[in-house]
């Protein structure tokens, strides 16, 4: 009888590649704050800052005239604010996602990614942030959404959507910089440990809240950030299908559907990764880290996407059976003039970026090259803006037919969205020069040689 | 050239939302619009209690519960039993004349937002009249007559149907239940009221609105002049307001029962409240220590009822059973506009009725049904007037037997 040959470990791909040494990662990510930044990045964050100047341009204006100086009108009483905001924050859905539903999971990978990618959320929830708050009439009254005690004695009310939103966005955003200053706390200390000037000693010692690296002060840590990453999951279900309900929870045909809640977090979970692939693959390059943030990194998201991508792609083609299984004439209508009214090329641009974009990652050949990556998490960023564009834009076609209209943006529409972009890419471009960009005492801990039994061995100084 | 119009869309779309008959279908089938038209059309008829509760009778149980048990109750009985106020138009009357849209802008001080705005789909008209074109859909192929559902190409020979439009006062109001500030709220005569100082102009009222009535002030209408709406007090060295004595001037224009919308303020159809209040102020002065609080009928007179030439429009207290209002909802052509929402409007409609004159040249035509009817029949594949279309419990006698199953009616 012949013995069958043990079969060989299958060997995990390092996630640190290169063999690189502990003080390597922490060199190379603290290089960023200690040197004098590049040209390229002085250059970004004039030109980015130069763009988010719009934001308070227009604001000033439409809060100073009126939001009629937006193109809404009189069945689409809601326009681009929406839409932004709801993208937005459905961006600001992969940060969290990463950092605490893949922590749970136990995926090492997240590692690379995290910080990041947190921080690419609270920046995105702060432009979407903004427009909930601007899009309302009387802006000045809008504390009026706050359960705050005032002379009229009235509460808002519960029953609203709007009302859940305040508390799961404000809820959301909390959290999110709580988790994610509580990443930062053991950096920090390293960076102080670092830094020369007086200043930057004082300020990163300050927010470093006195860490020494004790024994203590790990179990501390590690014991909150786990609470933490159980308070954030529920929060990154929670939050967009809480944004959902704001037209679930409407009678309008094509918003009152039960598929809404789940198919809006796959939405931002899909475009979260988009967004995360757009910033990560030049980052890696420009700031040469392609040794933490690997091609496997960028295959992993990729496959994220290609499965959040295939279940969005799902979701349209069952709105469209139900509509058609439901009976209900208005509702079948609306999803034939989604597709084939005045707004067909919102629709096909959708789904082209929505469903067939991600259908390329099914191939290793494309998700492994970083120029296609890039390209096709560019299609994913717009292919959600529009599915968000074609929801709200069920508006212009409701019950009545002679309420039907078709509506148009105008320039501050458009400025206004230009100018959170600038926003968004001026506090990314600080966080890359102020703040470690990858989470490198996590990364320490999935190196190949943090296991005790490695042949460079435990926290020993590497050879290299 | 654009045109500054107010709608846009001409064709009914096949959708009951006029609903129509020939005065031989109507002979036959009096209460075809609420019996057969229509999504609600299917509803078993004691369905809809019996799944939703009415807003109303499940508070008021509670309350009535309340009090049985311990004598007092936290939730106060909010429904009036003197008034409980109601309108029907007729659209057999209606001429579509506008006269109820100009009443109504001027006693309630909505601003004229000029050719600009209207462009922009931003009228303010609490009150509008919808108007529908319908060609005939039993035309040959290739011919222009059976286009109903293009907008650029109107058939060539079209039947026109209006209906004038407000806030139709839901009793189930969906407008209410999704405003974060409680703006919009009902009050115990059956009003849907609007707040204007609650208002914040989150605007989501007006998109949860079927009949999408409401409309909001985009710009300090009543402040700026029309040409200077969009100059920014942020961005030059004066305001853009109307000159003061011009403001003065316009001042005198304005109904000083009703107040003046600023810009950031949803705005919609009171049914005349400034009038509803004063009448009850004036009957309760008559009443002096008596109970006779209850405003007679016909005292109580909204402006476009007013203006209406035809007499298509009848308001008052549906508590009455002999007020006008309660005998014209009892009327069989009484139906509700999108009624299938539960929204339980307290403005109805009362359908129209045809006369086909035989010397007209497409007498024949016209004689099949009104097109609008014709255009339902065919988007839902179902015949009000056909052998199973006919959904009343009182119509056995022609075919509808003891086959009253709705499921097997839902085949065809």
């Amino acid at each position: 009888m012949q013995v069958p040959e043990t079969p060989k470990d299958l060997v995990r791909t390092p996630l640190v590649t290169n063999e690189r040494s502990l003080s390597w990662i922490t060199n190379q990510v603290a290089q960023f704050i200690e040197n004098k930044p590049p040209m390229w990045w002085w250059i970004a964050l004039i030109f980015s800052a130069s763009v988010a100047v719009l934001v308070p341009y227009y604001i000033s204006y439409l809060i100073g005239t009126g939001v009629g100086v937006w193109g809404l009108q009189n069945p689409v009483m809601w326009g681009w604010a929406i839409v932004n905001f709801v993208f937005w924050i459905g961006i600001g859905h992969a940060g969290t996602l990463i950092s605490a539903i893949l922590f749970l999971l136990n995926q090492k990978w997240r590692t690379s990614i995290n910080r990041a990618a947190e921080a690419m959320t609270i920046f995105a929830v702060m432009c979407a942030g903004i427009f909930p708050l601007i899009h309302v009439g009387r802006v000045w009254f809008a504390w009026w959404l706050f359960p705050l005690p005032n002379a009229n004695q009235i509460w808002p009310q519960f029953r609203s959507p709007l009302l859940w939103d305040v508390f799961a966005v404000s809820t959301y955003f909390t959290v999110s910089l709580l988790f994610w200053y509580t990443g930062l706390v053991p950096d920090l200390a390293t960076i102080r440990d670092r830094v020369k000037s007086g200043l930057a000693k004082f300020s990163y010692g300050l927010f470093s809240l006195g860490w020494t690296g004790s024994n203590r002060h790990w179990r501390n840590y590690e014991k909150a950030y786990l609470l933490l990453a159980g308070l954030s999951t529920p929060l990154v279900l929670s939050v967009h299908s809480i944004v959902s309900f704001d037209f679930a929870v409407s009678q309008l045909p094509g918003w009152h559907t039960t598929i809404f809640p789940p198919y809006f977090v796959a939405g931002a979970i899909f475009s979260g990764f988009g967004m995360v692939m757009t910033l990560l693959i030049p980052l890696r390059t420009i700031c040469k880290l392609e040794d933490l943030i690997t091609v496997k990194h960028v295959e992993l998201m990729c496959k994220v996407t290609l499965a959040t991508g295939t279940m969005v792609g799902y979701a349209y083609a069952m709105e469209f059976f139900i509509a058609y299984y439901g009976g209900n004439p208005y509702e079948l209508e609306t999803f034939i003039n989604r597709a084939m009214g005045p707004y067909w090329w919102a629709y096909l641009a959708m789904v082209s970026c929505n469903v067939i974009t991600p259908q390329f990652f099914w191939v290793k050949k494309f998700r492994t090259d970083m120029r296609i990556v890039f390209i096709l998490s560019i299609f994913v960023n717009i292919g959600m803006w529009f599915e968000r564009f074609v929801i709200v834009m069920t508006l212009h076609r409701d019950f009545i037919p002679a309420n039907w209209d078709y509506y148009t943006p105008t320039k501050v529409d458009v400025l206004t969205f230009v100018g959170t972009f600038g926003m968004f890419m001026t506090l990314f471009l600080l966080f890359m020069k102020f703040l470690p960009m990858i989470a490198i005492s996590e990364v320490k801990g999935v190196t190949p040689q943090a296991n005790p039994h490695h042949k460079l061995g435990g926290a020993k100084e590497g050879k290299h | 050239m654009e045109i500054a119009c107010t709608q846009d869309h001409g064709s009914m779309e096949g959708r009951p939302i006029i609903r129509e008959a020939n005065i031989q279908q109507f002979r036959k089938h009096p209460d075809f619009a609420a019996s057969s038209m229509g999504i609600d059309s299917h509803f078993p008829h004691d369905l809809p209690s019996k799944v939703y509760n009415h807003p109303y009778e499940s508070y008021e149980k509670k309350a009535e519960e309340k009090q049985k048990k311990d004598g007092t109750t936290l939730y106060p009985i909010i429904k009036s039993s003197v008034h409980q106020w109601a309108m029907t138009i007729d659209l057999n009357a209606c001429t579509g004349c506008n006269a109820c849209v100009v009443s109504c802008q001027s006693e309630n001080n909505i601003p004229i937002v000029g050719k600009d705005q209207v462009r922009r789909g931003r009228e303010m008209h609490w009150l509008r009249i919808d108007r529908y074109f319908s060609a005939p859909v039993t035309v040959p192929e290739g011919s222009d007559k059976g286009k109903i559902r293009s907008e650029k190409n109107l058939p060539a020979d079209p039947q026109v149907s209006v209906q004038p439009m407000a806030c139709v006062h839901c009793e189930n109001a969906p407008c209410e239940s999704v405003c974060p500030v409680n703006a919009t709220v009902h009050d115990e005569e059956g009003l849907n009221l609007m707040v204007y100082n609650r208002c914040v102009g989150t605007r989501y009222c007006s998109n949860n609105c079927p009949y999408k009535v409401r409309r909001f002030n985009f710009f300090d209408y009543n402040l700026r002049p029309l040409d200077s709406l969009y100059d920014s007090p942020v961005m030059l060295d004066k305001l853009p307001r109307r000159p003061t004595d011009e403001f003065e001037i316009a001042k005198l224009v304005r109904n000083p029962d009703v107040s003046v919308r600023m810009r950031g303020v949803m705005e919609k159809c009171t049914y005349c409240i400034q009038r509803i209040e004063g009448a009850k102020i004036a009957q309760k002065i008559k009443a002096g220590a008596s109970d006779a609080v209850e405003v007679p009928d016909g005292v109580v007179r909204t402006a476009c009822l007013d203006a209406c030439p035809a007499e298509a429009i009848t308001f008052g207290n549906k508590l009455d059973p002999n007020s006008a209002v309660s005998k014209s909802i009892k009327n069989p052509r009484n139906y509700s506009v999108l009624g299938y929402l539960e929204t339980r409007a307290r403005t109805t409609y009362l359908a129209r009725v045809r006369n086909p004159n035989p010397e007209m040249p497409d007498y024949q035509e016209s004689l099949k049904s009104p097109y609008t009817t014709q255009e339902y029949f065919k988007t839902n594949a179902e015949d009000p007037f056909g052998h199973h279309g006919h959904h009343g419990d009182n119509h056995s006698d022609h075919g509808h037997g003891a086959d009253d199953n709705h499921a097997k009616e839902g085949s065809h």
